[in-house]
């Protein structure tokens, strides 16, 4: 009631209607921080801000900036020069990238710091082989190297990084998330790092030198939209300049290290820079995870529902032509043989990023199994029965209503089962193009290598997978027949 | 008057003929048996009779009408059917079974109880077996409740695709009883696939008998029994080995 009243009496304040903008990130913590911080600061100024965090790679946060899902991300300039631009300059200027730039969009100046691309081992490790340098690593090949997926393949990182130092190692790919706990087991000797990581810290690495000058720059800046609104640019642009590597390292080491959340350290940085920083009320465990849990179940749900409206009647269809039913099986399987990653990354440039690319990614890999499991429980009806169905002089749709679909229905009961637990799965990663969800937490935990968040995640998701499973069963129970599910037929 | 009509079939599966040129008239108001060893083209013949499969060439009139002009669904419905192994709907009970079609057509429930009570006294079924699934029913019960089912609508005619072959002896011979009082109940057309001579004599007023597509011999029961047209029939009646 309170609150209620202070909200409307704080909309009166406000001079005209409130301007939305949608922030986003990328899938590792310091891009959340810096995309935390830019919020706060926006919403101390009266902005409304929509946090769309944990955006799955460049390429995602490039398209959703380009086609207005978000407003503003932090980008790293190296990182528009090669992947965007695809140029070679190791030190490109703002106003040089801007000038290439699409037109509908531009960078701000950087916000300070150089979190250029390191090699990192454990200082124990490194100081018993006696290596300082990336050069000194091309006589170490026992050495077990295992890069972000990013790194691995990008042309400003590995492939370039071991033909100028000649290194000889094959390396593995791994989700940055894991690589250091991956080293700190000592399953991993090597992995890529930014160079203002928290964990380079917490793990007591080593970054080794990069002696030969192959990384190039990678300052960070306000990747915006040019149309954005003036005064938010100038809330974003009292930003340029403030953060130097030592104190983007610090403030991530908070954040990984100490276990202080992101709201809570981009509000003492703004505070500590005069710019009043609003923390955002810590909220409950349990309403996070219930939050969560219902924006994974409206996912799901919508999109098995789709699922149910597409594949059922398309199975009824095809079933009765064999060659449309093998086509169409054939189509729906192909689908499913895309990775889910891959699939959502794909839905992007036709629907952005959000809810609606997941519900669609999810719709598509939740009609295999319920168009293959109507069609084959279709087909494999005795063939006897069904030309009984037809002799007694039942019409079309009377056969269907009447004999074929009540004895198909364990076996299509059964495929939207199989659809509802896959979509369950699935939906974990849509979290990646900022559908939120249970992925959600999945994928801040795997940026901050927090098991307790991760679990705040995958948890509920295993829940939601068996409890879904009893439903089915129950359902089943209710709607079919004993006899019908032992599959006890007439003799 | 008659019953059936085939005039001039042909009909292949693939490569296989299995009618040429075949022609047979089945009468009405009598039981006609076709009897011959499988392949002989007599299942064929009656599913050409109610449309179940499409000559390739020549026509078939059923109760007067041209097949492939004929409205299959209300046809069918005046055509009762029975098949070997009874074929009910699993999911169905023996009640549900029999009154489908009754209920597709409108009938009135007190309409569809009264006649589910005549039919199961003609079959001699207990009243308790309304509401059991086909599982819980024996064979000889499954057979008498498909017939129930093929009757249901009072049909003009009968077409029953060996029915009886899956039944051990006894209760074939006792479920041979109810049929010889289906048969003798009014006037009705009925047409018997079987490969058993043996059933088709007792059962039967005329005996059709089939080689290879072709009708090796048609007469009435005592022709056929008494002067086997060949070797063939003579085989099938037991009578020659």
């Amino acid at each position: 009631m309170i609150r209620r009243m202070l909200i409307v009496f704080m909309m009166t304040l406000l001079p005209q209607t409130v301007i939305a903008l949608t922030v986003g990130s990328k899938n590792f913590s310091e891009s959340y921080l810096l995309a935390e911080i830019i919020s706060q600061s926006l919403e101390a100024e009266g902005f409304q801000v929509d946090r769309r965090f944990g955006l799955g790679g460049t390429l995602v946060c490039y398209e959703a900036l380009l086609s207005g899902e978000i407003d503003v991300y932090v980008e790293y300039t190296g990182t528009i020069e090669q992947v965007i631009l695809k140029g070679s300059d190791r030190h490109p200027a703002v106003m040089e990238i801007n000038s290439r730039l699409d037109r509908r969009l531009r960078i701000l100046g950087s916000l300070g710091f150089n979190n250029t691309y390191a090699m990192a081992m454990k200082e124990s490790l490194a100081e018993q082989l006696g290596i300082t340098s990336i050069s000194d690593l091309a006589n170490a090949d026992e050495l077990v190297l295992a890069l972000s997926l990013e790194f691995l393949n990008r042309e400003d990182g590995w492939p370039g990084l071991a033909s100028l130092y000649k290194l000889p190692h094959q390396p593995l790919g791994i989700d940055h998330g894991l690589a250091y706990q991956a080293m700190n087991s000592g399953s991993i000797d090597l992995t890529d790092a930014y160079s203002t990581d928290g964990d380079i810290e917490r793990y007591a690495l080593r970054t080794l030198k990069d002696d030969l000058g192959y990384f190039p720059e990678y300052y960070a800046v306000p990747f915006i939209r040019a149309d954005m609104n003036e005064r938010a640019v100038a809330v974003i642009e009292n930003l340029v300049g403030l953060l130097d590597d030592s104190r983007m390292r610090e403030m991530n080491a908070e954040v990984v290290v100490e276990g202080k959340s992101f709201a809570q350290v981009a509000a003492s940085f703004l505070q500590s820079e005069g710019i009043a920083g609003r923390e955002q009320a810590d909220t409950q465990l349990l309403s996070n995870v219930l939050r969560n849990t219902l924006v994974h179940l409206k996912l799901t749900s919508i999109a098995l529902l789709l699922g149910c409206l597409v594949g059922l009647p398309l199975g009824i269809l095809a079933f009765r032509h064999q060659q449309l039913a093998r086509v169409v099986v054939y189509i729906a399987g192909l689908m499913q043989t895309i990775p889910s990653i891959a699939l959502l990354a794909l839905m992007i440039p036709l629907f952005g990023i959000g809810v609606l690319p997941a519900i669609v990614a999810l719709f598509l890999y939740s009609i295999l199994p319920i168009l293959r499991n109507t069609i084959t429980s279709l087909i494999t009806i005795d063939p006897v029965l069904k030309r009984v169905s037809q002799a007694i002089g039942l019409t079309g749709s009377e056969q269907l209503r009447y004999v074929l679909l009540p004895m198909a229905l364990p076996g299509i009961l059964a495929g939207i089962k199989t659809a509802a637990i896959i979509s369950i799965g699935t939906a974990t990663l849509a979290a990646f193009i900022g559908a939120g969800g249970l992925g959600e937490p999945i994928v801040t935990g795997l940026a901050l290598n927090d098991t307790r968040l991760i679990l705040q995640g995958a948890i509920p998701a295993a829940i939601l997978a068996i409890v879904a499973e009893l439903l089915f069963e129950l359902l089943e129970r209710l709607v079919v027949k004993e006899h019908m599910l032992l599959g006890e037929l007439t003799s | 008057m008659t019953a059936i009509e085939f005039r001039n079939v042909t009909k292949a599966y693939g490569n296989t003929t299995v009618l040429h040129d075949f022609s047979l008239t089945i009468s009405k108001n009598e039981t006609t048996a076709l009897v011959g060893e499988s392949g002989s083209g007599k299942s064929t013949l009656l599913m050409l009779s109610n449309g179940l499969l499409d000559a390739d060439d020549g026509s078939v009139q059923v109760m007067g009408e041209a097949i492939e002009l004929a409205d299959l669904v209300k046809l069918r419905r005046k055509m009762g059917y029975a098949v070997q192994g009874a074929g009910l709907f699993p999911h169905m009970t023996a009640a549900e079974n029999i009154s489908l079609t009754a209920r597709l057509s409108g009938w009135s429930v007190d309409k569809i109880d009264q006649r589910l009570g005549e039919l199961f006294a003609l079959v001699e079924l207990d009243r308790s077996c309304l509401d059991r699934f086909p599982h819980e029913l024996s064979g000889g019960e499954q057979q008498r409740v498909s017939l129930c089912r093929a009757l249901m609508l009072d049909p003009l005619l009968l077409l029953l695709d060996e029915p009886f072959s899956a039944l051990d002896p006894l209760t074939r011979r006792s479920i041979h009883e109810e049929f010889l009082r289906i048969r003798n109940l009014g006037e009705r057309s009925i047409l018997l696939v079987t490969h058993d001579m043996q059933e088709a004599v007792k059962l039967a007023q005329h005996i059709v008998v089939l080689r290879e597509g072709a009708v090796v011999q048609s007469g009435t029961v005592d022709e056929v029994v008494t002067e086997p047209a060949d070797n063939y029939v003579r085989r099938l009646l037991g009578t020659s080995t």
